[in-house]
């Protein structure tokens, strides 16, 4: 589904990606897991075509992103969804106005229809009713939440999440996990989420990567990520958390 | 030493030159977008409110106190020749041809220009412009282009409107101190402005809203680096802004006379 081949990024003098390889399979969660700096958010702005690789191509089914021109990329970009990790909700515009964007820019639905699938969304993020809200007035767990709606309001086969859980408490980042298995239960969809936090990278991964100095050092299932050798991995894993390591022993 | 300051030289002129280059591009970039403006015109609306409406109580505010400094100085001078019934004309054509525009100009950069700085500048670093992209929604259609619409339509009209309002204060001034009466006023002003006297002033205020609105969106969409960024790029707007009204003002200025 997404293949991401060799792909080299440097800004100014800081090579951020040093060749990075990874597959994501149709269907699947994969997590991208790694430090803070690591280069996680450049290299999912990589796979939209926020960014272009400096080597290297990225595939969206066996399209290569880089070298679409502006009308192809639009095409391509209709199969995706992106949570940003800071929401990135239009603060000028109310919660149903921000979900309802994308429809009213690019399809010819009544205000009505677009309202019903609106609410419909809200619904499948456990928001309902909250459509007039203003963006200013949201927590931050409500933020993401909205952001995730507005993400599927085109029904997308692949969703991006640029690290959901950050700066949640608890209770409310089980929320946005439990909603992220959710929508790949119930949508189909395939997602790709960046993280760096490896209990909740367990949780919700069908597969993990682990990008480590510009390179993705190690990928599997949880399990062989608990289990690995790698030094990079294993500063990753208890490093941050340990949770996971006692769930996974016991 | 020489060479890192050569470099530095170096560097500042290409980054001016890109920054120039950008300003431009995104100018026509936005004209292109002006096709989709009548889908866009509740955005426009809402923009020429913002920047009209809102704008019309400093610019009145200025203008009036502009009309009655230029009236009081020049009315002085005159009545040493008892001539001082020629104020009214003064007033009328400096306020047609240069004052109204360029001081509207100045205080809507200093308003609006850093308004669009620093909202298109935040969003840039909350990356609502990129999800913007992810959406397939262009940002220069959907946020460049009715700000540069609703700016070019108000600024006219509030030059229009600063103008008149300055000759009413010099008005005042040179009935209660000069006792030149307002119809006299009046008269001489209507005598002495040409067509072209108008037809400059409200050219270059048109001008100057595209150099306000183009600078402004650009350097707010090039905002990089959080809070701090936002500050920085939206005192390069006002500043580049004030620079480049007053440079073209000049340009204008040989132009038409
Ligand atoms: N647009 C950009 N311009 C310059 N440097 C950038 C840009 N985006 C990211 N970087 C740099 O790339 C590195 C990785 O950033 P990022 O991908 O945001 O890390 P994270 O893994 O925390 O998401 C950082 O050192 C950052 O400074
Ligand atoms: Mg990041």
């Amino acid at each position: 589904m997404i293949e991401i081949v060799d792909v080299w990024k440097n800004f100014g003098k800081k090579d951020v990606l040093r060749g990075v390889n990874l597959k994501v399979k149709k269907g699947c969660t994969t997590v991208i897991i790694g430090g803070s700096g690591a280069g996680k958010t450049v290299l999912i702005r990589h796979i939209i075509g926020l960014f272009k690789p400096d080597r290297g191509d990225v595939f969206i089914g066996g399209i290569s992103v880089p070298n679409l021109n502006a009308e192809e990329l639009e095409k391509v970009r209709k199969q995706f969804g992106m949570v940003f990790q800071s929401g990135a909700l239009l603060n000028s515009l109310t919660v149903g106005e921000n979900i309802a964007l994308p429809l009213m820019e690019h399809t010819n639905m009544s205000v009505d229809e677009i309202m019903k699938v609106v609410g419909e969304k809200l619904r499948m993020v456990h928001l309902s009713g909250i459509e007039d809200e203003s963006i200013a007035n949201l927590s931050g767990g409500m933020k993401k939440r909205v952001a995730v709606a507005r993400a599927i309001v085109r029904n997308p086969e692949i969703i991006l999440y640029d690290e959901p859980t950050a700066g949640l408490d608890m209770v409310m980042a089980r929320r946005v996990e439990n909603l992220i298995g959710d929508l790949k239960e119930r949508l189909g969809v395939t997602s790709v989420v960046v993280t760096h936090d490896i209990g909740g990278a367990c949780r919700i991964g069908d597969r993990i990567a682990v990008l480590s100095e510009g390179e993705i050092v190690e990928a599997g299932s949880p399990e062989e990520i608990m289990k690995s050798k790698t030094p990079a991995v294993r500063r990753l894993v208890y490093g941050n958390s340990d949770h996971c390591i006692l769930r996974r022993g016991a | 030493m020489k060479i890192s300051l050569f470099e530095k030289t170096g560097g500042a002129i290409l980054d001016g030159l890109e920054a120039a280059g950008g300003t431009i591009r995104l100018l026509a970039n936005s004209l292109y977008w002006c096709k989709a403006a009548p889908r866009y015109r509740s955005g426009i609306v809402n923009q020429m409110d913002v920047i009209g409406v809102g704008s019309i109580p400093v610019v009145g505010l200025v203008s009036i106190f502009s009309g009655m400094v230029l009236a009081l100085q020049t009315g002085l001078e005159l009545s040493r020749f008892h001539v001082e019934e020629m104020v009214g004309s003064i007033v009328a054509v400096s306020m047609f041809r240069e004052m109204g525009p360029v001081i509207t100009a100045i205080i809507v950069a200093g308003r609006v220009g850093a308004a669009m700085a620093a909202e298109l500048g935040t969003m840039k670093v909350s990356e609502e412009i990129d999800a913007l992209e992810t959406m397939s929604i262009n940002p220069v259609r959907y946020l460049v282009m009715p700000r540069v619409v609703g700016l070019v339509s108000m600024l006219p009209v509030l030059t229009i409107f600063g103008i008149l309002i300055g000759i009413g204060g010099g008005s005042v001034i040179a009935s209660s101190i000069m006792d030149v009466e307002p119809q006299v006023f009046f008269q001489k002003g209507v005598d002495f402005l040409s067509h072209k006297d108008v037809f400059s002033g409200l050219a270059k205020s048109v001008v100057f809203a595209f150099l306000i609105a183009s600078i402004s969106c650009y350097q707010g969409i090039k905002a990089k680096g959080g809070a701090e960024g936002v500050g920085k790029a939206t005192i390069r707007a006002v500043v580049l802004s004030f620079l480049f009204v007053l440079i073209f003002d000049y340009f204008l200025t040989r132009i038409f006379y």
